[in-house]
């Protein structure tokens, strides 16, 4: 083969080689246009998405955001690039926003949390952030977090505003069942009340009416009738008193008189019933002289509340004080036992209407006490009870003001 | 021949109501023992033979009829003493270890039957 001949032969072949590279070059041309196209929709998606897009690096500086993100934080763009997000955070989810970074940074799926932070023009508001760790992003050779962040504040907003009445509900519903337990605590210890006395009354007027009793049978049966039909009448009476003190009508007969002689009289009244339990009683009225302007038959009725609530509550053999003393303004009298004392928890409701001892044997109505504060109120004195605890006696002492003073 | 005693156990911390009870079956030949609360009637309990019948209040204070029925309980003899509650708390209902609950007021007719009906002497 001649050299002129060769020489055509790889001239072809360059030619070929020429129009193959010429074609792969089209070829790449093509994809560089289609990948620029590609980067400007994607750019494009990105800066106008409605969701607001912030890329950070590991420490939480800002490397990219979109036009929302921007807007969110009411700041140029370009103007937040390498500035740390962490100040647009409210102070107290700091730490929560760092926890967040380091739970992206150790990798894994979507990351969410809730933070609170400051929005443009909007002020304090629940963000959601849901991050991904990106491998690397054009241009950068760290790892990057990728953030979207929704505006969540309406949906908290409702979700705490669903469990406040929730709340709400549940404290009604707890109220409402408390005052239906108490109604029924008070209809059975009405019953326990009223019935208690009818049943001495019944059977002795069967056994009077039935029977030839002896003289001294007789006279046990009458006066146990008499005792019963006065504590049913005291009963009522009690009621009468506190649903008139509760609608504000009961008045005052008002008098100049000595306390001493008062509390004296309220003693009296209650000694037998103390005696028949045994207990030893101590007075002491130092200041029994003190003149107070008062209505007598409320007095008695306080200090004999008082009485019988140290009584009911004192055991077989205890101790009840009462004293009477003078400071410059007021008379205090105290009615001090060893009784079963009250628990720490009962302590600040027991002048409440309609509540009882939680010791059942010893229940009322739940009276006693409050008409005795009542009448005390209007008495312009006050009233307070002490107890160091069950088993440990209670003190009761009333204030009153004196005449003049 | 065996015989049911003929004695009665009143627990019930009204005065007037343990008087009157205790009157009205004494009048009957039954002999009468009283109890002002559940404890006290323990101790009443371990100091006589025991009765024919427990006439058990349930409102008491220091220990109430319930309290009474499940200590009374841990005693095998004790235990088989027919108990019955008499309330004044109004609503009817059942109690474990008692005979039956009969409601204040009872007629003095009622008391009567119900002790003869337990403190018969059975021949």
């Amino acid at each position: 083969m001649s050299r002129a001949l060769q020489l055509q032969m790889t001239l072809r072949e360059l030619e070929i080689h020429r129009a193959e590279l010429e074609a792969q070059n089209q070829q790449l041309q093509n994809t560089q246009l289609l990948l620029e196209d590609s980067l400007n929709r994607y750019a494009d998606l990105y800066d106008h998405a409605p969701v607001a897009y912030i890329s950070m690096d590991k420490n939480g500086c800002i490397k990219r955001l979109n036009l929302l993100a921007a807007e969110l934080l009411g700041c140029d763009r370009n103007a937040v690039i390498g500035i740390p997000l962490a100040p647009w955070i409210a102070h107290s989810y700091i730490r929560h926003f760092f926890d967040h970074l380091r739970n992206c940074n150790v990798g894994g799926d979507r990351i969410v949390a809730e933070l609170s932070m400051t929005v443009k023009g909007k002020g304090q508001r629940w963000v959601q952030f849901t991050s991904v760790r990106s491998k690397h992003e054009l241009g950068s050779d760290a790892a990057l977090i990728r953030t979207a962040l929704v505006d969540v504040t309406e949906r908290k907003q409702l979700e705490d505003e669903r469990q406040a009445l929730l709340f709400c509900e549940s404290a009604a519903r707890a109220e409402a069942e408390n005052l239906n337990q108490a109604k029924d605590q008070f209809l059975a210890a009405l019953s326990h009340e009223l019935r208690t006395p009818i049943q001495s009354v019944l059977m002795w007027t069967q056994m009077l009416r039935s029977r030839k009793l002896s003289d001294n049978d007789v006279r046990i049966g009458l006066s146990t009738i008499e005792q019963s039909v006065r504590n049913q009448s005291n009963l009522i009476n009690s009621m009468l008193d506190a649903s008139k003190m509760m609608m504000g009508k009961l008045d005052l007969e008002l008098k100049s008189l000595e306390l001493g002689e008062c509390l004296q009289t309220a003693f009296d009244a209650a000694r037998p019933e103390a005696e028949a339990k045994l207990l030893r009683l101590s007075v002491d009225f130092k200041g029994k002289s003190a003149k107070i302007k008062g209505d007598p038959n409320r007095l008695q009725q306080i200090f004999g509340n008082l009485l019988s609530n140290a009584i009911k509550f004192t055991n077989t053999g205890g101790l009840i004080q009462i004293s009477l003393d003078l400071s410059d303004t007021d008379a205090i009298i105290r009615f001090i036992d060893n009784g079963t004392g009250i628990l720490k928890e009962e302590l600040p409701s027991i002048f409440e209407r309609f509540v009882c001892s939680s010791d059942r044997g010893r229940r009322g109505l739940g009276l006693g006490l409050t008409i005795a504060r009542d009448l005390v109120q209007l008495h312009d004195g006050t009233i307070s009870a002490e107890s160091e605890g069950k088993g440990k006696g209670s003190t009761f002492t009333i204030t009153l003001p004196l005449a003049g003073a | 021949m065996s015989h049911t005693p003929r004695s009665i156990l009143i627990v019930e911390d009204s005065e007037p109501i343990r008087t009157t009870f205790r009157l009205a079956l004494e009048w009957e030949g039954y002999e009468v023992f009283t109890a002002q609360n559940g404890e006290e009637a323990l101790t009443v309990l371990r100091s006589i033979p025991p009765p024919g019948l427990i006439l058990l209040d349930l409102s008491m204070p220091v220990m109430d009829g319930e309290q009474f029925i499940a200590q009374r309980n841990t005693n095998a003899t004790l235990a088989k003493i027919p108990t019955i509650v008499l309330t004044a708390a109004g609503n009817s209902q059942t109690i474990a270890g008692a005979e039956k609950v009969v409601s204040k007021p009872i007629e003095l007719d009622a008391l009567l039957t119900l002790a003869s009906n337990y403190c018969r002497e059975v021949q």
